[in-house]
């Protein structure tokens, strides 16, 4: 029984690197390092192949890293993957529904592998689905559902074991703005109850809305990190949008400059 | 393992493949629908063309004067035709007595070719004059005992001989390729068959001679099979490879669901970061997909069963062949057969995982299906080849030895099963945990599971392995230049032209070999990766490894030597094999010994090593763990040896190789253990028979021939492991320089 953690997450260099038939070897994510806090909603922004998902699959014990650490709930995700498991909840953009089953169905397979037994199993159906407001396509197979519905079942799947740490994978695309918008509210309840959300996207006013800690990707590092108010001051920006633009753009500066500069450079101190 | 979460798993599986329509038709449905309406259409199809009337021309009846009588009110007589004069409709026409043999023939294959006729009929204008001049000839030797007997022959034989001998006889004009005249031809043939032995009574009695002289013996068949083998044996030839197509394709729709759909769902993404761990989630998977592999290959026999007995068993007229011999299912026997089904369920089902699960999408998925099927074909046809029988060599073969297990237990030969029930078993065990252990490491890559769907662009990923080479090949390289080799072998046997001496056989052996094996090895090693040297494996050793590799190819001989007495007595040498081998050391009696020795020792030592145990090891070596890279490479080097026996040999040899190669990361002294392995073979072949002093050491074998005696392999194999002791601890398994290390 490992003690209770004030930093729930805590990724110290984490590193991916992995072989690709047409590029050769591709570092997705580059030595990063973050912690993240029970109640704490903690934004991972970035344009699409900034690397988020590939941390979050880390997180989760999907990928194994290359280089550094990352603890969940106290437990590696390396060593004790199946620890971590037990303590996450994972909601990603494709709804990851099983057509021909339906909602309960679905729940239910998930909390016996989480070791339910069936009368916790049914009090915890009973609050998830009330919570989630899913009673109405309790019985409907998923096939049947809208994308909106088929995203609460996976929020079901992924907290039907109360676990303290919830990871959310880009979780509002392909919804619409009202399905989106009660996405973020069931987020912020989470967050109320004290569990600690990683919650990864591509939308700034969305994070703006539902986190309030929020790391800047691209390229696999993170750019900044830190509150969004602290970090908006801190780099003369009004919003995070454009804050996240000005990073990018600072970014892109930096290498290119290296780019040209290294040869010269380089040139220069050969004839020292 | 949490078995609970397996059984969580299957039990989910289970249930959702039940209410997937398209699994439950392949699975349950259309094998269970299948073979009734195959079977009905079968029987609408033979009642067709069975009682469908020939249409038949008939040249000349009119030529039969007073031969027995054949045609009543232009049909064939009853007496002739109990079946057939129903099915033959006959349209008459004049021979015309002017007409030319080959005329008329012309005239007649026009006609069927026209397909006006299904056959034409043909009497000769001299038929009858000929009979008649026969019957004068019998009753004129009439009394002549001795010459009558002789006479009787020469008429007999006469009548039964062709019609190149016989030109009086009446031809059947038809087309063997088109069936309607096929069978018309048929019923023509029984009539006409019956209407000869008539003519025969006629000249037997005109010359007072007894009919049976004409057949004074009767053969008499005593078969020993007992009756449900011979009702059986149309069974045992379809089930066997039915039910084996059928546990294929029932294990690989749902694996595809299973595996590539969950992909393409996101599903699986879902279940990997559940508390269920990655061997709980391929059991689990696997369970399901046997079950279904089962249940198909089940349904499929039943509906096999009931369509062979209720359709075409009662359907068919009562005593026909095939009713007899489809009337009966062999029940016990195909319950045996069930059982020995399992372990092949288990290994398909695995194979259709490891397939699925390497798939990115569905369609993906279902492109894999073929090139599995055909592979295993040509395993599965083999209990329809009545010649191969179940023995130790043919139980060994996976999917082969089960087919033929499964034959000879539908045939009801227990005795034969049992004895070989063993063997197939522990094959299909094998291979089912081989296939096993593949599907679970496809679960635990990540580069497996988590492929990207976008397209492979071969010349972006060329121009990426020339451009930046690696400092070891990968496992990818290393097999696609295994097969690449083995593409450049085949195609050499072909070009190489016939070897009309000994030197040409030797100089085209060893030109082909460097350039198919050794060639291709440098290449690969100098233009895909950074350093040739270390990718070949050519690294120094010390020296008590290069006294080791010296002394253990002797101490290996005679234990090699037993190996390949065990491997032909499990696989015997074909006769016309034997004869081109003998052919082959007849050629090499005017062989220097030291040529033999270039081509033979050194060519193969250098370059096979440098392909097998340098790149190709590397490669394998780089991704995966040391034993199984050694038994890869093990199997492609034995593989490429072409001939059974000797790639069986080639591949024991090839592990000791590959272990030589791992510890020391060198092919060195592979290389010496090769070319004086190779070139002992070489020097006793040549020079055994002279050396006085072997034969203390030797033994006469059954037909191998001289061997070393059990006493000297017992010393032998002491050494050896002696030596390989030593080796163990002088060496240690070098690991290997990777792009990842």
């Amino acid at each position: 029984m490992k003690p209770k953690v004030l930093k729930v997450i805590v990724v110290e260099k984490l590193e991916k690197t992995y072989p690709d038939l047409q590029r050769g070897a591709v570092c997705a994510v580059r030595g990063i390092s973050f912690v993240a806090s029970p109640g704490q909603v903690f934004g991972l922004l970035g344009p699409n192949g900034a690397g988020k998902t590939t941390v979050l699959r880390m997180l989760s014990t999907m990928l194994k890293p290359t280089g550094g650490t990352a603890t969940v709930a106290g437990f590696d995700v390396e060593n004790e993957a199946e620890e971590v498991r037990r303590q996450i909840g994972f909601v990603s953009a494709n709804t990851a529904s099983y057509d021909r089953m339906s909602a309960f169905e679905m729940v239910e397979f998930f909390g016996q592998l989480h070791g339910l037994s069936k009368d916790e199993l049914a009090n915890r159906s009973e609050v998830v689905f009330e919570q989630l407001q899913m009673n109405d396509f309790r019985e409907t197979t998923c096939g049947k559902m809208s994308t909106g519905m088929k995203q609460k079942v996976s929020i079901a799947r992924a907290i039907i074991h109360d676990p303290p740490v919830l990871i959310f994978d880009e979780a509002t695309v392909g919804l619409d703005v009202l399905v989106g918008r009660s996405l973020q509210n069931t987020v912020l309840q989470f967050k109320d109850q004290g569990k600690c959300i990683i919650y990864s996207t591509h939308h700034m006013n969305e994070a703006e809305r539902v986190c309030d800690h929020v790391a800047i990707m691209y390229q696999g590092e993170i750019l900044a990190e830190g509150g969004q108010r602290e970090l908006c001051e801190h780099h003369g920006q009004h919003s995070l949008e454009e804050l996240f633009f000005a990073l990018i753009d600072q970014h892109d500066c930096q290498e290119n400059s290296a780019a040209l500069v290294t040869p010269d450079i380089i040139a220069t101190e050969s004839q020292l | 393992m949490n078995w609970k979460n397996v059984q969580r798993i299957f039990k989910r599986e289970i249930f959702d493949q039940l209410r997937d329509r398209r699994t439950l038709f392949t699975t349950m449905i259309l094998p269970l629908v299948m073979y009734p309406i195959l079977g009905l259409l079968m029987l609408q199809v033979a009642q067709f063309v069975s009682e469908t009337a020939s249409n038949v021309q008939v040249v000349g009846a009119e030529l039969i004067g007073e031969l027995p009588e054949l045609f009543v009110d232009e049909k064939f007589t009853a007496a002739h035709s109990p079946a057939e004069g129903k099915l033959l409709d006959l349209k008459f026409i004049q021979n015309n007595e002017q007409s030319t043999a080959e005329l008329v023939y012309d005239q007649a294959k026009d006609l069927v070719d026209a397909d006006e006729f299904d056959a034409v009929l043909v009497f000769p204008p001299d038929l009858q004059a000929y009979i008649l001049a026969l019957r004068e000839d019998v009753v004129r030797t009439r009394g002549n005992n001795e010459s009558a007997v002789e006479e009787v022959e020469q008429v007999s034989g006469a009548l039964n001989s062709d019609e190149t001998v016989l030109p009086q006889g009446p031809q059947i004009v038809f087309n063997s390729v088109d069936d309607k005249s096929k069978i018309a031809h048929k019923r023509i043939a029984n009539v006409l068959g019956s209407w000869q032995a008539s003519i025969k009574q006629s000249l037997f009695q005109a010359g007072n001679i007894p009919l049976k002289i004409a057949d004074p013996i009767a053969i008499v068949d005593r078969d020993t099979a007992p009756e449900e083998s011979r009702n059986a044996a149309i069974w045992a030839s379809i089930i066997p490879m039915m039910l084996l197509m059928w546990t294929l394709s029932g294990a690989f729709y749902p694996a595809v669901d299973l595996c590539a759909g969950e992909k393409e769902r996101g599903t699986l993404e879902t279940l990997l970061c559940g508390p269920a761990k990655r061997l709980e989630i391929v059991t689990g998977k696997l369970l399901t997909i046997m079950t279904f592999s089962f249940f198909t290959s089940l349904f499929n026999l039943i509906s096999i069963a009931f369509t062979g007995v209720f359709l075409i068993g009662k359907m068919m007229p009562a005593g026909s062949p095939l009713q007899e011999r489809l009337g009966t299912v062999p029940g016990w026997s195909i319950l045996w057969s069930l059982v020995v089904l399992v372990p092949l369920v288990a290994m398909f089902s695995a194979l259709a995982l490891s397939a699925a699960t390497f798939a990115r999408s569905s369609k993906e998925g279902q492109y894999y299906m073929m090139p599995l099927l055909i592979l295993c074909m040509p395993l599965m046809m083999i209990s329809m080849i009545p010649s191969v029988e179940l023995n130790l060599g043919t139980s060994l073969i996976p999917v082969a030895g089960a087919a033929l297990l499964l034959r000879n237990l539908i045939e009801s030969q227990f005795s034969v099963a049992i004895r070989f029930a063993f063997p197939v078993v522990a094959s299909s065990m094998f291979c089912c945990y081989l296939a096993l252990r593949w599907a679970t490491a496809q679960f635990n890559s990540e580069s497996v599971l988590f492929r990207e769907s976008e397209k492979w662009d071969v010349k972006l990923w060329l121009l990426q392995l020339l451009k930046t080479p690696r400092v070891a090949p990968t496992t990818g390289m290393a097999i696609c230049f295994a097969l690449f080799v083995l593409i450049l072998r085949f195609f050499a046997n072909f070009v190489a032209p016939d070897a009309t001496s000994w030197s040409s056989f030797l100089l085209n052996n060893s030109v082909a070999l460097i350039m198919t094996v050794g060639v291709p090895a440098i290449l690969a090693a100098q233009f895909l990766t950074t350093n040739l040297w270390d990718t070949l494996n050519l690294r120094r050793v010390s020296l008590s490894v290069a006294v080791i590799a010296l002394l253990l190819p002797f101490s290996l001989q005679p234990i090699i030597s037993w190996f390949g007495v065990l491997i032909a007595e499990i696989y015997p040498i074909s006769p016309s094999m034997l004869a081109g081998l003998e052919g082959l050391e007849k050629m090499f009696d005017d062989a220097p010994w030291w040529w033999m020795l270039l081509a033979m020792a050194a060519v193969p030592a250098i370059f096979e090593e440098l392909a097998f145990r340098g790149f190709m090891l590397s490669g394998l070596r780089s991704e995966t763990k040391d034993w199984t890279a050694i038994f890869i490479t093990a199997a492609f080097f034995g593989i490429t040896h072409g001939i059974l026996q000797q790639s069986l040999n080639a591949g024991i040899i090839g592990v000791l190789l590959g272990y030589v190669a791992v510890r020391t990361n060198s092919i060195i002294p592979t290389m010496i253990i090769h070319f004086l392995h190779n070139g002992l073979v070489v020097v006793l072949s040549k020079f055994s028979a002279s050396q006085e002093w072997l034969q203390p050491l030797q033994v006469e074998y059954s037909e191998i021939g001289t061997i070393y005696s059990p006493l000297v392999t017992v010393g032998a194999t002491l050494l050896t492991l002696a030596l390989l002791f030593a080796f163990h601890r002088v060496t240690d398994t070098q690991p290997l320089l990777t792009d990842t290390a």
